[in-house]
């Protein structure tokens, strides 16, 4: 489990957290969403002490095992498996070596199995670093994250730079984790790998959370969208105005959110100049649109918007 | 297993540095039985030496012969100039090398604390630039007697280990200076620009007393032979390294990676 309240952080004038509430429970897969610069690294790196936050409380470990980890982030850390997200490693380090230095002082680490995601990531184990491309190095970070053995799993952006094959097993290996009770909490910008595996979600924006709920609330609470694009550049006093409706966009691409059913909501489109209508309700994506495109309110809350 | 990341970042390093020092003394032994031969032609050629400090120096080889050849070949260039330059390298590279290479953050997320990275890290930089300056002044020693030459072991380790307290100094100012710095060798050319600085200052004989150097030069070295130890300047070095350590610790501890 996680427990942070009032998590804050600032860098001379700017704040960077400002007041982070979060609870995570054991075996939770946990997605931590927002744009670039919201301060998800930030948060990760405060939880593991690499930063340290300014004011706050964060607690975190398995069951009864519970260490506070601002009193005692060493304690801390050997409860948290960590992939960062800067995939800078030792160069001149193989693959099996790296492994090995990363779990040195874990406790329950299993260096068999993280030989064994090695080879289920078609890592060489005898491959020097410098050799690996950007992927390579975040699988190898995500072998030593799984690897280490701590019932905390925290890993930033696990997803950037795999193919869609290595995603797969990322996510298989993640709900594989949350199953054995482990809590896996991670940022991600790949919110469809969010949408597949999250129990619950947060969604982060200038350093505060906008919103936090399970998937399947936040996407049933979600409003309706259709993407629409039409065969010339239209005004917005062009677009029909119905109660319920709202439009963004511009030029021939237009967002229509929508609360009456999807078969009314089409038949009022009829006589539009339309060439493509693709239905996006639902999806985590649009909601992510919603709350951080350009047209979502400088501090809305999730609420607000939907 | 801390050392031993370290012992693979630096081994070249260190390799090239144990080498240089080899070379550099191999060449002075071979010299000293053709100097040996015309040491009287000394104070001849001394009027064309442009530094009254070093004027001293050659006077002091005339005087003392091999020990005080041994103290500035071996001790004075070999520790106050090639392996303060490796202090200062290597003390550079302790933290900022991993803030500037970007592998801090996995670095300090392992369940290590600080304080016993920055010492396991500390000592065995202090390691890999005091032992290839020992070794290699053991085979100097060891190397005297093929040019008909001794020197006694004590009164060599003696002042080896004055030497090694001021490397152990400059190591430790390059690193303390490191835990503040996101460039890996910026330290070292703080601690390399000053400490040239102080040679300079020491060159010229009426400002020398203000030069670090003054405090392992010969008149500090070559009084070893008769049971002289130069304690100040030793608990000095002692001082700038624990002050050096308390400001890194603190400095260490509270830093964002």
């Amino acid at each position: 489990m996680i427990e942070v309240h009032g998590v804050h952080k600032a860098y001379g004038e700017q704040e960077v957290l400002t007041g982070i509430e979060l609870a995570v429970h054991d075996g939770e897969v946990f997605g931590f969403v927002g744009p670039n610069g919201a301060g998800k690294s930030t948060f990760l790196k405060c939880v593991l002490g690499i930063v340290r936050a300014d004011a706050g409380e964060m607690k975190l470990g398995q069951g009864a095992d519970v260490v506070d980890a601002r009193r005692r982030p060493l304690e801390a850390r050997r409860r948290i498996g960590y992939s960062p997200g800067e995939t800078s490693l030792y160069q001149s380090l193989r693959a099996d070596d790296f492994l090995r230095f990363a779990l040195a002082h874990y406790p329950q680490a299993d260096l068999a199995a993280g030989r064994a995601l090695l080879e289920r990531f078609g890592l060489p184990p005898r491959k020097r670093i410098k050799g690996f491309s950007h992927g390579m190095k975040r699988k190898l970070l995500l072998s030593q994250a799984l690897a280490c053995g701590a019932p905390v799993l925290m890993l930033d952006e696990p997803m950037e730079g795999l193919d869609p094959d290595a995603r797969r097993t990322v996510e298989q290996l993640l709900v594989e984790a949350a199953a054995q009770g482990r809590t896996v909490f991670f940022s991600s910008h790949d919110l469809a790998s969010v949408e597949r595996i999250c129990d619950r979600v947060a969604f982060l924006r200038g350093g505060r959370i906008m919103e936090t709920g399970s998937i399947h609330d936040i996407l049933a609470r979600a409003s309706r969208v259709l993407h629409l694009t039409f065969a010339h550049e239209l005004a917005t006093d062009k677009l029909p105005a119905r109660e319920g409706w709202s439009w963004e966009g511009s030029g021939t691409r237009w967002r229509l959110h929508f609360e009456e059913d999807l078969p009314i909501t089409l038949s009022r489109l009829e006589g539009l100049p339309l060439v493509g209508i693709r239905d996006g309700s639902g999806r985590l994506e649009d909601i992510f649109e919603s709350l951080y495109g350009p047209e979502a309110p400088a501090h809305s809350t999730f609420e607000e918007v939907a | 297993m801390l050392f031993r990341q370290m012992l693979r970042e630096h081994l070249f390093l260190v390799l090239g540095y144990q080498l240089l020092l080899l070379v550099n003394i191999a060449a002075a032994i071979a010299y000293w039985p053709e100097l040996r031969e015309n040491i009287e032609a000394i104070p001849a050629v001394m009027k064309l030496i442009p530094s009254e400090t070093l004027r001293d120096m050659v006077f002091m080889l005339e005087e003392q012969g091999y020990w005080a050849y041994f103290g500035i070949q071996q001790l004075f260039k070999g520790g106050g100039v090639a392996a303060m330059v490796a202090a200062a390298i290597l003390g550079s590279l302790l933290i900022a090398r991993e803030a500037d290479n970007r592998t801090a953050e996995f670095l300090f997320s392992r369940p290590v604390s600080r304080t016993r990275l920055f010492l396991v890290r500390w000592l065995s930089g202090l390691l890999f630039v005091e032992l290839p300056f020992v070794i290699t002044t053991v085979a100097a020693w060891a190397c005297s007697g093929l040019v008909d030459e001794s020197l006694p072991f004590g009164m060599v380790m003696l002042a080896q280990l004055h030497l090694s307290l001021f490397v152990a100094a400059v190591f430790t100012v390059a690193a303390t200076l490191s835990t503040f710095a996101e460039h890996q060798l910026k330290p070292a050319l703080i601690v390399i620009g000053l400490m040239l600085l102080q040679l300079a200052i020491y060159m010229v004989k009426d400002l020398w007393n203000w030069s670090v150097y003054k405090t392992v030069d010969l008149d500090r070295l070559l009084p070893i032979e008769v049971g002289i130890y130069p304690w100040a300047s030793a608990i000095s070095f002692g001082v700038v390294i624990l002050a050096c350590l308390g400001v890194a610790l603190w400095q260490i501890r509270r830093r964002d990676f």
